[in-house]
């Protein structure tokens, strides 16, 4: 069960700073080739919020409340670095 | 930054040695003045020390003038300083 | 006015992180290890068997007492350690009396197989407990001395990270930002993420390791309440930590109670397995103490402990860790920066934030000198930066490698070898650090890197053909404390291959003159290195531009162009 919750916090975290990336021109136009609307770009950032904080219930039902919110840190680290390798290795060379 | 030596090296003393005596001196004040048992009112004061010490050291190479950091310093310093001796219980160190 | 305080503040990081950087890159990279040192300690003591049930508390203190009464009868105080699965083994500690002029008395310790409770005789190493001891205790130097070094450091630290955030420009608007192949950008790129995406735990871990020190810095805090006296600081920590037994025997004999009632009562409180020691203070006295402490659960340092009375067995009284919150607030720090409550998973989340703090590290290092080479490549102070650079940040990588193969190649009965393996590292260290003085500093990084990865890559192989406890053996029988060892040091030789061969290869394109790497490729292998190679990622223009001067000729920087 602990297991599981860890794999989900990590999940959560990934696609909600995925998603705040995604809200930023550059990001999005390096993977996608256009800037979001503002519309879109406001439904990411709620999106990506509302993940992080299932991240963080998540990390607490896998650590219980006094480890969970470290483990929540760690997995924010982990997650954001996934991201910004993901997105360098997809910007265009000299952008 | 100017990089001039005699200014830069005033910088550093105010830093490093004036930042020392505040932080020290604020956490001695702190600890004669919390209100809790004295073993716990110094250890917060120690626990606080530290913020305080790297602060005047970023201060120090952020004020426009040397006299204003000087003056800021020794100034801090000085009256907490006094406080503190003022307030100091019978039987403290000095 | 914005202006000028940003750039002072930006003087300022630059210089404080110059400094001590290197310093710095060694705590962190010893200290990163430290996070895995009991896997490492297992690792470097192959004899060890591989246990698969640890020792019940129960029968850990019934054989731990055996053992203490007939080696340590008239100790002050006993120490058992239960075994749990991160520490398979029967860990005694004991300490004697004082003797007559008050000196503290000698301590003793003797670990027991956890099924025998026999003694165990592995061989001597520094294992992993040297390694993450170095992060604060430095080497080769009284104790006293390496806590000032330390401490002057982590202020720095501190200082560099306080600096780091002022002068950040855009710190969200930059949070995913990474681009590969633009040299000087790049490196700012990757000191920038490396700094902000665990910028908890780098703040933590600065301001933590200041309060481990805090006392013997702010000294005067003390003396201030407590006066000058010898015992003036014996009194404040007897006062802070609430200490109002086991102070003297009362010189009255009485046996002590059995063990096993007490043991069983703390885990009807806490649950069975969370009994991580028990502590007895004055075995044999009337005023004997029993001390039974709860596992590592919490960030909080101090555990919850039982305490009963040794000479009747009643339970004297129940706490919960907590004596008052600012040891409770420094007892979160510390444990925050030990992490020993921490499980595999989070364990590896402690390491993962250590290695970007320490590619941090680097990055700002090999930062500075990619901003000066085009100005200053000639001067004393930039050159010996450059050197220092890859003496350091590719050559203590490769000294911490041979000290795992010191383990294993300096023979089991030579005396003294401990203090061999330390020896080891260092010269190697030194041995790295002459090379980059000795070579052009372009080829001295590649050929440290390709040496790193070596030493690294090759170290499950050491493994195979030295122990039984290779990944042929550990992998199938799912002992991942040994096999994740042998795995980590094989990813990281890769890292280092990769950063070398990404290097070696610009090397050769610029000698060509075919293209000005970087600008021309796509995102190609050198887009790839600068993570998993942490702070020995691809040198980018760093390395192009040395083979300039060195072959004799002027190379176009296109990191200097607008």
């Amino acid at each position: 069960m602990t297991a599981l919750n860890i794999i989900a916090a990590i999940l959560c975290a990934f696609a909600g700073l995925g998603a705040l990336a995604m809200a930023m021109a550059r990001h999005a136009r390096d993977v996608f080739g256009r800037t979001p609307e503002r519309r879109t770009a406001w439904s990411l950032r709620i999106f990506g919020m509302v993940m992080l904080c299932a991240a963080y219930a998540f990390s607490v039902y896998a650590w219980g409340p006094k480890v969970g919110p470290v483990g929540w840190f760690g997995v924010l680290s982990a997650a954001a670095l996934a991201v910004v390798t993901i997105l360098a290795v997809k910007t265009p060379a000299g952008r | 930054m100017q990089a001039r030596w005699p200014a830069l090296l005033s910088r550093l003393c105010a830093g490093v040695l004036g930042g020392y005596a505040a932080a020290a001196v604020f956490a001695v004040w702190l600890s004669y003045v919390l209100p809790m048992p004295r073993a716990d009112a110094v250890a917060t004061g120690v626990l606080i020390s530290f913020a305080l010490y790297a602060g005047v050291i970023v201060y120090a190479f952020a004020a426009h003038s040397l006299r204003r950091l000087w003056f800021g310093v020794l100034g801090f310093t000085g009256f907490f300083a006094l406080a503190a001796l003022a307030l100091r219980p019978a039987g403290a160190g000095w | 006015m914005k202006g000028a305080f940003r750039q002072s503040m930006g003087w300022l990081h630059t210089w404080t992180g110059l400094l001590v950087g290197w310093v710095l890159f060694f705590m962190f990279l010893t200290g990163t290890a430290g996070y895995f040192d009991t896997e490492i300690d297992s690792w470097m003591q192959p004899e060890r068997p591989i246990v698969q049930n640890a020792m019940t508390a129960t029968a850990a203190v019934d054989a731990g007492r055996q053992y203490l009464e007939s080696n340590a009868p008239n100790a002050a105080r006993w120490f058992i350690a239960v075994p749990s699965h991160r520490f398979p083994e029967l860990r005694l500690f004991w300490r004697m009396s004082p003797d007559a002029d008050g000196k503290r008395g000698r301590t003793g310790r003797a670990r027991l197989d956890p099924e025998t409770a026999a003694p165990l005789n592995y061989r001597d190493t520094g294992g992993g407990q040297l390694l993450y001891s170095m992060h604060w205790r430095l080497h080769y130097m009284p104790v006293r001395a390496a806590e000032w070094i330390v401490g002057v450091c982590t202020m720095f630290m501190l200082i560099a990270i306080v600096t780091g955030v002022i002068i950040h420009k855009r710190i969200f608007r930059d949070f995913f930002t990474l681009r590969f192949a633009k040299g000087q950008r790049s490196w700012l790129d990757a000191h920038n993420v490396l700094s902000v995406l665990a910028l908890p735990f780098h703040l933590m871990i600065t301001y933590s390791g200041l309060i481990f020190i805090a006392y013997v810095y702010m000294t005067p805090v003390i003396t201030a309440s407590y006066g000058t006296a010898a015992d003036a600081q014996d009194s404040f920590f007897n006062e802070l930590l609430r200490r109002t037994d086991g102070a003297s025997p009362s010189g009255v004999a009485a046996d002590l109670m059995p063990l096993r009632p007490m043991v069983l009562e703390a885990e009807r409180q806490w649950g069975e397995g969370r009994v991580r020691f028990v502590e007895i203070r004055h075995p044999g006295d009337r005023d004997a103490s029993v001390r039974i402490g709860h596992e590592w659960a919490s960030p909080v340092r101090r555990p919850p402990t039982l305490t009963f009375n040794g000479a009747n067995g009643e339970l004297l009284r129940a706490s919960d860790g907590i004596y008052s919150t600012p040891l409770a607030v420094r007892d979160v720090l510390l444990g925050l920066h030990e992490g020993l409550f921490a499980g595999p998973v989070l364990r590896w989340l402690y390491f993962l934030s250590g290695v970007m703090g320490t590619a941090m590290i680097g990055a700002g290092m090999i930062l500075w000198t990619v901003k000066r080479r085009a100005k200053k490549g000639d001067a004393f102070g930039f050159k010996l930066v450059e050197r220092l650079n890859v003496g350091t940040l590719a050559g203590l990588p490769v000294a911490v490698a041979a000290y795992f193969w010191a383990n294993r190649l300096i023979p089991v009965d030579v005396a003294g070898r401990v203090a061999w393996e330390g020896h080891t590292m260092f010269i190697v260290w030194g041995v790295m650090l002459a090379h980059a003085f000795i070579r052009p500093s372009a080829r001295a990084w590649v050929e440290q890197l390709w040496l790193a990865a070596a030493a690294f890559g090759l170290i499950p192989v050491l493994n195979g053909l030295t122990t039984d406890k290779h990944l042929g053996v550990t992998l199938p029988a799912g002992v991942w404390e040994l096999a994740g060892v042998d795995l980590t040091m094989f990813a990281f030789g890769a890292a280092f291959a990769f950063a070398a061969i990404v290097l070696g290869r610009r090397g050769k394109t610029l000698k060509s003159g075919a293209c000005h790497p970087g600008e021309s490729r796509g995102p190609g292998p050198q887009a790839r290195s600068r993570l998993d190679a942490t702070a020995h990622g691809a040198l980018d223009s760093g390395i192009r531009r040395n083979d300039g001067p060195i072959e004799g000729r002027e190379v176009v920087r296109p990191n200097d162009r607008p």
